[in-house]
């Protein structure tokens, strides 16, 4: 764990360019790490002070209408925010690796009927699948993950295949094989860490539209009603903003619209120190 | 001219594919839910008697097979249920609110398609530069505002600080029957959810316009192009741009269905009577077969617009027929 921060801050020196985004991701994190230390009040507490009363020293970002510290929602909604980032990108991480991995390494038959599911999920337009599946299966946050993991593994699945195609006929994979090793120990052993690094872009946006996803179904009130999301914060806030109230869609949007950005940007600057002569198209 | 033919109708056997496997989805996914199907496929607004009718008429107490014959036969008529909130059939609702959406996408797609190609060939004529590097970052950051927020700031500064524009709906009330203020007015409305759903399509326009155009900027042709002596200009609107562009018809394709999710905040957040609005709508109402049938009818729209695309493509590029062969 060491060698790998050591590994990190080296590369973080050498490349400029993503201390912006880990400067824009470490106050999120941080605040969803350290919530009950940073936060003043219970995010779920109405009536810790009058309604809609404007950001001060007390109640640094304003209440709501039912007299909630806004402060304290945006903060644990870091935490909810990166719960369904982390939780939704394993998910889909290990559902990728499961369908990807044989596709690439034994093709033929598998790989063709494996690509073609991942293909037509990719097809259904997403949120409205995650919608219909809200609706049927309900609104727990949990349900949300498995939802978001649901629909984001067939990007993942088809950026692993490619890598393992491109890997397994390499000199190290033959020199495995040729030495009698099983399939099972040339994937793991030797495959799986040439693959990890070069899917880390496709993971940090992967985890930049779980929360897009779980803050956006929050705004539409289709969220968990028992955990305080930015999303959620939004959906209140948008009723009051007719009565001149600013503070409640600003301060949670800044946190969603910064973490969202903060992500695309490690993406972006990812892609450019795994693939430095690559040109980008997207 | 066969390989044409094979590219073109493994196309379509994708699109019809993806709509299938749409319709089983929601089939099972409904029998799947916890609760009553019948209640699922009638709507939580319908009385006993018809949740019975329902159970009797889609065939509930038989085996499952029978039921995804009797559902799919229904779907093949056009048959996609009936909505109790509307009193009307699913289809009808849907297509009642298709056109207001087709307006809104279309806008917003010829509206970050300009603004996007113009500011990639700018990006890429000063490539490297002050101006690219500014471009990127606007074009990035805005491509991270989720839309729903970026509608609430847009409604918030232009519509109640300073009321420009209206705060949602698509025309005025109480207004003349005259044609020309019914456009104005249609318009007007039109701005904000407009440029709210544009923003996020603005980034990868301008990304891939820029990305194309410094790729083709070193190919043979425009090498020639200068060698002859044609002027800088005219080399990267006549011939880069040309090639350049190819590939945001895919693109354009691929976002559609990305483009969804996109419709829904925005139609939702102005009251745009469209076909996202009705989604939010009949979840609120709890009406069933409308979820269902808007599920099933933007994914045939999706996997439409993503083979339309395809035959697009493939008209304009005649590299891809070579392709198509192999």
């Amino acid at each position: 764990m060491a060698n790998v921060s050591v590994a990190f801050l080296s590369v973080l020196r050498r490349e400029k360019y993503l201390l912006i985004p880990v400067l824009f991701l470490i106050p999120v994190i941080a605040s969803a790490v350290f919530a009950e230390f940073i936060a003043l009040y219970n995010p779920l507490r109405t009536r810790v002070g009058p309604p809609l009363t404007p950001p001060s020293p007390t109640y640094l970002m304003g209440t709501d209408q039912a007299g909630s510290d806004i402060f304290s929602q945006v903060i644990y909604g870091s935490r909810t925010a990166m719960y369904v980032a982390f939780t939704s990108i394993l998910l889909s991480v290990i559902l990728g690796f499961a369908v990807g991995f044989p596709a690439g390494y034994f093709r033929g038959i598998i790989d063709e009927v494996l690509m073609r599911v991942a293909d037509v999920i990719l097809s259904i337009p997403s949120f409205v699948l995650i919608i219909f599946l809200i609706v049927l299966f309900g609104s727990n946050i949990n349900i949300i993950v498995m939802i978001i993991a649901l629909v984001s593994w067939p990007t993942l699945a088809r950026i692993i295949r490619a890598q393992v195609l491109s890997v397994r006929e390499r000199e190290f994979v033959l020199a495995a094989r040729a030495l009698g090793a099983g399939s099972l120990r040339i994937m793991f052993s030797e495959m799986l860490p040439n693959i990890i690094i070069p899917i880390l872009p496709a993971i940090t946006l992967q985890m930049s539209f779980a929360i897009l996803v779980e803050s956006g179904v929050s705004f539409l009130g289709l969220g968990d009603q028992n955990v305080i999301s930015w999303g959620r914060v939004l959906w209140m806030a948008s009723r009051s903003i007719y009565v001149g109230v600013w503070w409640g869609i600003l301060f949670p949007g800044l946190f969603l619209s910064i973490s969202i950005l903060g992500l695309n940007l490690l993406g972006d600057g990812l892609s450019k120190v795994i693939n430095p002569r690559q040109i980008r198209k997207g | 001219m066969t390989g044409l033919w094979v590219y073109l109708i493994k196309r379509a056997v994708t699109a019809v594919a993806v709509v299938f496997t749409v319709v089983i989805l929601s089939f099972f996914l409904v029998r799947l839910a916890p609760g009553d199907p019948a209640t699922l496929i009638a709507g939580e607004a319908a009385s006993p008697e018809y949740i019975q009718n329902v159970r009797k008429l889609y065939g509930l107490d038989k085996p499952v097979v029978d039921q995804l014959i009797i559902y799919l036969s229904m779907l093949l008529t056009g048959n996609l249920g009936y909505s109790i909130t509307f009193s009307s059939p699913v289809l009808n609702v849907i297509l009642d609110r298709l056109p207001q959406t087709i307006l809104l996408v279309g806008s917003s797609i010829v509206v970050s398609f300009m603004v996007g190609v113009g500011l990639g060939l700018l990006s890429a004529k000063k490539a490297y530069t002050i101006v690219d590097g500014l471009i990127n970052a606007v074009t990035i950051i805005l491509y991270s505002i989720p839309a729903f927020w970026l509608g609430l700031v847009l409604i918030f500064v232009f519509a109640l600080q300073y009321p420009v524009f209206p705060i949602g709906g698509m025309m005025d009330i109480n207004i003349s029957d005259d044609i020309l203020t019914r456009v104005a007015s249609v318009l007007h409305h039109l701005i904000l959810p407009s440029a709210t759903l544009s923003t996020f399509f603005l980034a990868t326009y301008t990304r891939m316009t820029r990305a194309g155009l410094i790729e083709a900027l070193g190919m043979n042709y425009v090498v020639l192009a200068q060698a002859k002596g044609v002027p800088e200009n005219k080399i990267l609107l006549k011939h880069a741009l040309k090639n350049a562009l190819l590939p945001l018809i895919t693109v354009l394709a691929i976002q559609l269905g990305l483009m969804v999710g996109g419709v829904v905040f925005t139609e939702t957040i102005f009251s745009w009577p469209g076909v996202g609005s009705l989604l939010i709508q009949a979840v609120s109402y709890r009406d069933y077969p409308l979820v269902t049938g808007i599920f099933i009818f933007t994914s045939a729209a999706v996997a439409l617009a993503n083979f339309i695309a395809d035959i697009v493509y493939m008209i304009v590029d005649p590299r891809i027929r070579g392709e198509g062969a192999r």
